[in-house]
């Protein structure tokens, strides 16, 4: 007997979506994290996560929060929110994302908006089956400075360069962390119990705090 | 027991979806046929088939038409045709659907109404992974008398009594063809060449179908 198993996430791509089309309808899920929606000058993906997706989302998140607490780093998740930009035609909901170097600026703010807000300084990506469409252009028009994405297998870092991201090994904007170490976690969380892999992620970040500590 | 992922479709269901966005969705998307857009009282669901999928539902629908040659009877094949009725909130776009019984008052008509037209008489699913969005209430609203569903196991001839479908022996659209005979030619289609599967439907016909 087969079990016929959901992949990681769902996705549709409609062409030709008008602003006001794409509007309407993040009007109808504005409390929903899910589906996704992400725009590009006409093209609409929406996307359903799977709770495979969910966990490594909500794993990486957790991850992010518990390493800026024993960092002594101001972060505030703000999850699938939804940013946009009608002069740009653009608009996106991440898997998750953090306001870290500009926590102040938002902190409080109950909407953001881009054209006054900073957009956040880190987005979570996680693309087990292939994209429809590439999402970094978009972000990089928005100006996140940083994306970590993770395939089902690695955990990349990219950083915005001029208009582009570059993979790195570093994170800028919650050092010490490195593609390496994330890798690591997103796998050991597979197998790990939750409580005990997160204290194993604040023992690695507690070391990292100390002064003249290793990497 | 082995764990087969199925990327047949892709789907995602959007909820309190007003007529009016479905119809801008459906305008917006123009004449492309995909993705394949399903409508319920403010369920929407979105749907992209793949390959797989696609090609299951060319060989249906091309039996259909064999069958239907066979046996001389009008088929008037309208593909995945948008389906769509204001007043009662639904629509969809199945993966073939055919007029028999109301051929001829359909028969070259640039547009279906269904507020003034007869629905389809024969309506093809597919649907190899579970659909996020039960489509037979939709037809069975609208009054599509028959639907062919495929499972990615089973085809099953259903027909509609009394608002509801109930799984039928044999097609009442071609008649003597079974859901069994339905899945085997389904198979066949992945396994023989096209000349060979056509030539077997065709010998089919002419066995089981006298007159």
């Amino acid at each position: 007997m087969e079990t016929v198993k959901t992949p990681a996430e769902q996705r549709v791509v409609l062409h030709n979506i008008g602003w006001n089309t794409y509007e309407r309808l993040l009007a109808d899920h504005e409390n929903n994290s899910a589906p996704r929606f992400t725009y590009d000058r006409g093209e609409l993906e929406i996307m359903s996560p799977s709770p495979e997706h969910e966990k490594f989302n909500r794993r990486i998140a957790q991850l992010v929060l518990a390493v800026a607490e024993e960092l002594d780093i101001e972060a505030e998740d703000l999850g699938s929110t939804t940013f946009r930009r009608e002069d740009l035609e653009r608009g996106f909901e991440p898997d998750s994302c953090f306001y870290i170097q500009n926590e102040e600026q938002v902190r409080g703010k109950e909407r953001i908006d881009l054209a006054v807000d900073p957009p956040p300084d880190l987005v979570i990506e996680i693309d087990i089956t292939s994209p429809s469409f590439n999402k970094l252009p978009i972000y990089a028009q928005i100006g996140v400075p940083e994306v970590w994405r993770y395939n089902g297998e690695r955990m990349t870092i990219l950083i915005l360069e001029g208009s582009d991201y570059a993979e790195t090994t570093e994170s800028i904007v919650l050092p010490p962390v490195t593609n390496g170490v994330l890798t690591d976690f997103v796998e050991k969380s597979k197998t790990t119990r939750r409580t005990v892999w997160l204290q194993r992620v604040r023992n690695w970040a507690h070391k990292r705090s100390e002064p003249g500590a290793v990497r | 027991m082995e764990t087969v992922e199925s990327r047949a479709e892709q789907r995602v269901l959007l909820r309190n979806i007003s007529w009016e966005t479905y119809e801008r969705l459906l305008d917006e998307r123009g004449d492309s046929r995909v993705p394949r857009l399903a409508y319920d009282r403010g369920d929407l669901e979105i749907m992209s088939p793949s390959s797989e999928h696609e090609s299951v539902a060319y060989f249906v629908a091309l039996l259909v038409a064999v069958l239907a040659e066979e046996m001389r009877v009008n088929a008037y094949g309208v593909g995945s045709t948008t389906y769509r009725h204001g007043d009662i909130g639904r629509g969809f776009e199945p993966d073939a659907s055919f007029y028999i019984r109301n051929e001829e008052r359909i028969r070259g008509k640039p547009r279906i109404d269904l507020s003034v037209d007869p629905p389809p008489d024969l309506v093809i699913d597919v649907d190899i992974t579970s659909p996020s969005l039960d489509k037979f209430p939709i037809y069975a609203r609208l009054g599509v008398h028959e639907v062919w569903r495929y499972d990615g196991t089973r085809a099953t001839i259903f027909l509609l009594e009394e608002g509801e479908y109930v799984e039928a022996g044999e097609s009442v659209a071609l008649q003597s063809l079974t859901s069994g005979d339905l899945t085997h030619f389904v198979e066949e289609s992945t396994s023989l060449g096209s000349t060979d599967w056509l030539r077997r439907v065709r010998e089919w016909a002419r066995g089981n179908v006298t007159g």
